[in-house]
């Protein structure tokens, strides 16, 4: 509550300091480009929703329009024609992203606190080691035989969850806003008799909830719109992501379109979804993250200036 | 009894004790082990009716005691996919293989591929009786057989589709167009099309993905965006330069004067496809990219159901490129690659085993229709027949609804008369000039379609290009691609 009224207060003195600046220029011009660039980044968008309504025949003659020309849910359909396919991956990327925010989130966090303190005596070593792995990696083929043969990753879902457990750019990006974090605050937790654990379950992470917000979008966007993992593991259909499924189906058409012109295979039937069931399956992959978005956004602005203080 | 007799008579005796052993390891064949087939394809994405399909082509495989299953990857990771697969030493049986998607001389001289020289006859009698000798030409590296392609339309020819409603309004004769193969003799109905029919008709469907210039009876070494070609009826294979050929100057200046004439839209440069267009009733006609026997049945469905002339404009021919472009090999991680080629071979021989795979189940996921052919039913859950030439013989297909019945015969025919390009059995490997193939790919990505569309003038821009492809080293390629054809046929 306290916190809240003080937001209030903030925003109160700001709109009083811009009705001061109503007919500057400069403001103007700011909020003028700004919108351009708001513009550049919505309305696209918005012709992708549009094209997904508007009936094939009216997308050839007419071309693009923000209005659908002709209205028709037809695109739908296609796409929901395989329904049992399409919830199945929905439920899979669905649990893959929470599950996989979750526990990607706490790990990052807790290693990002071990290595920003400075009594801690392996700090620096899991920290060259976190750096390490930013540079070089091992390459394609060792990874995938250690989690097929060694880890018998392939085919459960936890292959599509491990393997981005734990990146090293968010440890350094949450690691960057612990380093503001007083150091007050948690040697008086120790004094209290607090535990290790407790700091930071108690003290820190309640603290630092714009770096949880932030790194946790980016980790949720990051299983949300991974297809790799999938292709990889996966061969069961009961465990495909919805963005494999997604584009599985996108890049079959691309080829098949391309193999009919030169015309190596002989290719029967031309099924193919048109443009505005293209645009469909983009709406479909997109959507949900587009309605979990603004909940994240208070803590956004604050989180996305993190680490950019100082080294 | 005499010494010849008893020479006779203990021949007769060791023969007949021997087909008795044969007649008792084929009655143990009967009792083979169960075994689990794993076969890697590309493209179907998972069907959701795959299990009840998967559960009937397993009661088919019960005479060979197989079980069998299917993974699919898409066709832009399926190189990716395998390569893992096979670097990581996993077991499997079969998997696809073609000169475009997991490349197949290279993978078989890594060792991935078994030969199978000494199985085949045991193993695949329907295969070899099938498969025209020229399919194990392409096959072949120094004389080990390591995939076996698949029966399919191998032979290419190019092809022309024009609406009938409009040719017919303007008494247009196609059979000018089908005798001469001169794509100039259909300006009169170009310019009645322009002259008579609504702006809004396009009279020749144009663009960056789909000309007409087609392949004038010589095969393209390293695809069409690379200079490089040998005439089918040059048994000497010497490499020439096609961009400086005749056929594509007379194309491009076609081009350009049909594109002043408007016959073409005007951002035809930029344009992939038409299909849009096509479906929405727009193209009056377009380049078909490849003619064959039913091709008119996809020609007149991308025509938005209309009517068409589906015209062959060139000689059928068949190159190495389409000879492997579908293939199946055996892996050589496979545990029991007898049982897989036995499975291989059955699909050869069983038309219900073909049509289960690729169709599904009879009156789930598809139908036969009175006259013999068959028809899918929509949203079943099941049907990869657009895959149909991943899976061995293709010609063991049913009919679909709208194809002639004797589709397959044509196409049988087709293949046979075609004129085979003399570098089969060979292929081109890229590795030693790639720094060239970029930068002259990325000329002849350009230009291309610039040239083609007739989008521009070609008095200053052919010079241009010719320039540049010589600039890139278009050149080099030509030498290695010639002295790589030399090495082969000296090595024959």
């Amino acid at each position: 509550m306290k916190a809240g009224s003080v937001i209030v207060k903030r925003g109160a003195n700001k709109a009083a300091r811009v009705r001061d600046k109503r007919f500057s220029i400069g403001l103007w011009a700011g909020y003028t480009v700004l919108a351009l660039i708001c513009a550049c980044c919505v309305v696209p968008l918005l012709y992708i929703v549009a094209i997904s309504f508007t009936e094939e025949r009216a997308l050839a003659i007419n071309g693009y329009r923000l209005i659908p020309s002709t209205f028709s849910a037809l695109a739908y359909e296609f796409v929901a024609s395989n329904p049992s396919q399409l919830i199945n991956s929905y439920t899979v990327t669905i649990s893959v992203t929470i599950i996989g925010t979750f526990i990607s989130l706490l790990v990052t966090a807790m290693l990002a606190y071990a290595m920003s303190r400075k009594y801690f005596l392996l700090g620096k070593k899991i920290n060259f080691a976190v750096f390490f792995t930013m540079i070089f990696n091992v390459g394609l083929v060792p990874w995938y035989i250690l989690n097929v043969r060694y880890y018998h990753l392939n085919n459960t879902i936890f292959s599509l969850i491990l393997p981005y457990l734990i990146v090293p750019w968010n440890v350094f990006l949450f690691k960057g806003f612990l380093s503001e974090f007083p150091d007050a605050l948690i040697e008086a937790a120790r004094i209290d008799g607090s535990s290790e654990a407790a700091t930071f379950f108690r003290i820190v992470l309640p603290n630092c909830k714009p770096a949880l917000a932030t790194v946790g979008l980016f980790i949720a966007f990051m299983y949300w719109n991974d297809w790799w993992l999938g292709m990889l593991y996966i061969e069961k259909s009961s465990l495909i992501p919805l963005q494999l499924m997604l584009y599985r189906i996108m890049n079959n058409i691309e080829f098949l379109s391309t193999s009919l012109n030169t015309g190596y295979i002989s290719v029967t039937t031309t099924l193919f979804p048109n443009e505005s069931a293209r645009m469909a399956m983009c709406v479909l992959a997109t959507g949900p993250m587009l309605i979990v978005f603004p909940f994240f956004q208070k803590y956004f602005v604050k989180g996305l200036t993190v680490g950019a203080v100082k080294g | 009894m005499s010494k010849r007799i008893r020479k006779l008579l203990s021949t007769a005796l060791a023969l007949t004790l021997l087909l008795a052993a044969a007649a008792f390891a084929q009655a143990e064949n009967t009792e083979l082990e169960p075994y689990h087939i794993k076969w890697y394809i590309t493209g179907p994405m998972p069907q959701p009716g795959a299990d009840r399909v998967m559960a009937r082509v397993n009661e088919l495989l019960e005479p060979i005691n197989a079980t069998l299953e299917m993974v699919s990857t898409d066709f832009g990771n399926y190189v990716q996919k395998m390569q893992l697969v096979i670097s990581a030493g996993e077991p499997f049986d079969l998997c696809y293989t073609s000169n475009w998607s997991l490349p197949f001389y290279a993978t078989a001289n890594s060792g991935a591929f078994l030969a199978l020289n000494d199985y085949l006859e045991t193993y695949c009698p329907t295969i070899l009786e099938t498969l025209p000798s020229v399919g194990w030409t392409a096959a072949s590296i120094h004389g080990g057989i390591y995939a076996i392609p698949n029966l399919q339309i191998w032979a290419k020819a190019e092809g022309f589709v024009i609406r009938k409603d409009i040719a017919d309004k303007y008494g247009f004769d196609v059979s000018v167009l089908a005798d001469t193969y001169d794509m100039a003799t259909i300006e009169p109905l170009l310019a009645a099309i322009q002259a008579n029919e609504s702006p809004e008709i396009i009279p020749i469907g144009l663009c960056a993905g789909r000309g007409i210039y087609s392949n004038h009876n010589h095969e393209e070494i390293g695809g069409p965006q690379l200079p490089g070609v040998v005439k089918l009826y040059d048994d000497t294979c010497t490499v020439i330069n096609q961009f400086t050929d005749e056929a594509f100057v007379y194309t491009m200046n076609l081009a350009r004067d049909w594109y002043l004439k408007g016959y073409v839209v005007p951002d035809a440069a930029v344009l992939g496809d038409m299909y849009a267009q096509q479906k929405a009733g727009l193209v009056a006609t377009t380049g078909e990219g490849a003619w064959k026997p039913g091709g008119d049945v996809v020609a007149k469905q991308q025509m938005g159901g209309r009517d068409i002339y589906d015209i062959r404009v060139s000689d059928p021919y068949m190159t190495n490129a389409m000879l492997i472009s579908t293939m199946t090999a055996v892996s050589a991680t496979s545990q029991n690659p007898e049982r897989a080629l036995m499975f291989y071979d059955m699909i050869f021989s069983s038309k219900e085993l073909y049509n289960t795979i690729t169709l599904g189940m009879e009156n789930v996921d598809y139908k036969f229709n009175e006259d013999g052919t068959a028809s899918t039913i929509p949203n079943s859950g099941y049907d990869v027949s657009t895959y149909g030439w991943e899976f061995g013989n293709q010609f063991n297909q049913y009919v679909m609804e709208g194809q002639p019945l004797d589709v397959w015969e044509q196409t049988i025919e087709l293949n046979n008369t075609a004129k085979a390009s003399p570098l089969i059995g060979w292929t081109f490997d890229p590795e030693p000039i790639a720094a060239e193939i970029a930068a002259v790919s990325a000329v002849t990505g350009e230009y291309n379609r610039l040239l083609l569309t007739g989008s521009v003038d070609p008095e200053t821009v052919y010079p241009e290009f010719l320039a540049k492809l010589d600039a890139a080293g278009a050149q080099k390629i030509i030498e290695e691609e010639q002295r790589q054809i030399d090495a082969w046929k000296a090595g024959q």
